[in-house]
């Protein structure tokens, strides 16, 4: 199939082009570049640099008779969302608009969206969370993409346009972006491989679900398979708090630093953990890769960049 | 494609460094050892395979695998705050940190380029401050640490330049802003900004009619790589000559920031020099018309937009 990745230079969108690749698929990717790498560009994807709110992106997934929509391209940072809500509507709601606009208009067979299962829920009131958990996100970024979401449903339910937003826990893996929702395991190991002191944001008690970006990745290539539209998990259902993530990196990186806490950032959710049952139910998928499993191989991702110590 | 080392790489101006020559195209060897610098600034850099990173105090004996285009030696702490909680370390890396990145690019044959500064004209009695001018520094002073730290650097690196013959290029820097500066560092970008979006009292030292120049870090970034490019090997000023009185720096952004913070006058400190102002004919002159592109208004905005993040982080 003929796939438009937008974001397929990014973190998350470059582990999925490759797996589209190896799957035999063509791919032409979209990124500007403002976060994503040339150098995460895979050499068998044509590439168009371009800002997804740009019109000449609607125009590429007409001309180009996309088959399928995988868009990844995103304002990424939720602390950036916070202090600049408008940039993040712009690129998140409005960014996406231009490009259901040509996916509507190209007659797409299926729009695959990078949703947020870390965000859209909110302050969690049942752990883990299902897809029928109810969405009052508390940060501009979980609102754009449930917003995205929303657009999504009216799209189908307006022009039989069928999605699968796919509600991704925190995702970590080698190429991890500091930016990201785990961007505290970038920050972790390269501290810890550098002979730094990390420090813990609070007690360290707020939990995470870390979903390895590979198993993400596999998530977005069994979609483009199944007949299904709506929200899907993607998560381990496993709660992982800081200090159990900072003891695993520290024995991964060999460092004896001790655990030490700074100051409790406000407004940042104390426990998320995503169900994943739907997942294996309408896709057949489960995540595979452990925590420890994962977290060596980013570790060794840094390692090959840091010498000397 | 050329391998280009940064001391301090992973320090306000060093981070905005390696991220432009990764742009380039180059292969970029950070090294840090985190003393002002922070692993945040740099962190972005990590997945680009053209990166790496030396966790070290370039004090010591820096070893670097395989060839070196050029050295640039930005490490030290260079805000009057950090020098003077780290008096020994700042003279300690002006000195034998720039003997051992010489040496280094000696052994390289890299070509060096030394992070100066307009400190170098300590409290000057001439205005605006020419490269030929040779300064008004107090050595014992609590200041001095710096300023004889980057004079003596200056002087080691013309020094290697004469006896070994090594490329060597000086950039003096003043004051200079941006996103990646450090809250709390001290300076009065990093002091005013986060005060005014909290809404307290921005801190004036002394009645403010002290003058400051303010240069975007990216039209310093764009000085210093055409200085590692030319074939000048004097000492070169990059600053932005667009003086403003601190009072009126304050004022500015306060309404930039839309905030109903005050002004609070406090004593001057020590050797708070009271005029500073760069003459950058010499650079217009060898560095190809180089010229600051940046409004103040609009370099101010990109920084505020940065501290906003930080400050909404504490």
């Amino acid at each position: 199939m003929r796939i438009l990745v937008s974001g397929g230079a990014g973190f998350i969108g470059s582990h999925v082009v490759e797996t589209y690749i190896n799957a035999g698929h063509e791919v032409i990717v979209v990124d500007d570049l403002s976060t994503g790498k040339r150098e995460n560009l895979h050499p068998k994807a044509r590439f168009v640099q371009a800002d997804i709110q740009d019109p000449a992106v609607r125009q590429l997934i007409i001309q180009e008779k996309i088959d399928i929509l995988n868009h990844h391209a995103a304002q990424m940072d939720v602390r950036r969302s916070v202090a600049d809500p408008l940039f993040d509507a712009h690129v998140n709601i409005l960014g996406m608009l231009n490009l259901l606009e040509g996916a509507r208009e190209a007659g797409v067979k299926k729009v695959i969206f990078a949703s947020s299962g870390g965000t859209v829920y909110g302050e969690q009131e049942s752990f883990p969370a299902s897809e029928a958990h109810h969405t009052h996100p508390i940060c501009p970024y979980g609102v754009s993409k449930r917003t995205g979401e929303h657009y999504l449903y009216f799209y189908q339910t307006e022009y039989r346009l069928p999605y699968i937003a796919l509600r991704y826990a925190n995702i970590y893996g080698p190429r991890q972006d500091p930016h990201g929702e785990a961007g505290v395991v970038a920050i972790f190991t390269i501290r810890l491989l550098s002979g730094q002191q990390p420090v813990i944001n609070g007690d360290g008690n707020q939990t995470r679900d870390y979903v390895f970006v590979g198993d993400v990745a596999r998530a977005n290539l069994a979609a483009l398979q199944v007949d299904y539209t709506g929200p899907i998990n993607i998560g381990t259902g496993i709660e992982t708090n800081v200090n159990q993530l900072f003891g695993h990196l520290r024995t991964l990186a060999g460092s004896s630093a001790p655990e030490i806490h700074g100051p409790a950032k406000p407004g940042e959710s104390r426990r998320s953990v995503l169900a994943w049952d739907r997942a294996a139910q309408v896709l057949g998928w489960r995540p595979e890769v452990k925590l420890e499993d994962g977290l060596r191989q980013t570790v060794e991702f840094f390692r090959t960049r840091i010498h000397g110590h | 494609m050329a391998r280009i080392l940064i001391t301090g790489g992973a320090g306000f101006i060093g981070s905005h460094l390696c991220e432009r020559f990764l742009d380039e195209g180059d292969e970029v060897v950070c090294i840090d050892n985190f003393i002002t610098g922070s692993a945040d600034n740099i962190a972005h850099l990590f997945p680009n395979p053209r990166f790496s990173f030396i966790p070290q105090d370039v004090t010591n004996y820096i070893y670097v695998k395989g060839p070196l285009d050029a050295i640039l030696h930005f490490a030290s702490p260079a805000s009057p705050v950090d020098y003077l909680e780290l008096p020994i370390q700042t003279l300690k890396v002006g000195s034998l940190g720039t003997h051992k990145a010489l040496g280094l690019a000696k052994e390289k044959d890299a070509r060096f380029l030394l992070a100066s500064t307009s400190e170098v004209y300590g409290d000057p009695l001439v205005h605006p401050q020419k490269e030929d001018y040779w300064g008004n520094v107090n050595p014992i002073g609590p200041r001095g640490v710096y300023d004889e730290a980057k004079r003596f650097a200056e002087a080691m690196t013309m020094a290697y330049h004469r006896a070994h013959k090594v490329e060597t290029r000086i950039v003096r820097i003043f004051n200079t802003y941006g996103p990646c500066m450090r809250l709390r560092d001290g300076r009065v970008v990093p002091n005013f900004i986060p005060q005014a979006l909290r809404g307290e009292d921005l801190t004036v030292y002394g009645d403010g009619s002290q003058t400051r120049s303010f240069c975007y870090v990216s039209d310093l970034v764009e000085g210093i790589v055409r200085l590692l490019r030319s074939d000048y090997d004097g000492p070169v000023n990059i600053g932005n000559p667009r003086e403003l009185s601190v009072l009126e720096f304050a004022r500015l952004i306060i309404k930039l920031t839309e905030s109903r913070s005050r002004i609070a006058f406090k004593p001057l400190p020590v050797d708070d020099p009271k005029v500073r102002q760069p003459d950058i004919t010499l650079a217009r002159r060898v560095l190809n018309n180089w010229e600051p592109q940046v409004l103040l208004e609009d370099g101010l905005r990109e920084t505020i937009a940065y501290f906003q993040e930080r400050v909404s982080r504490e």
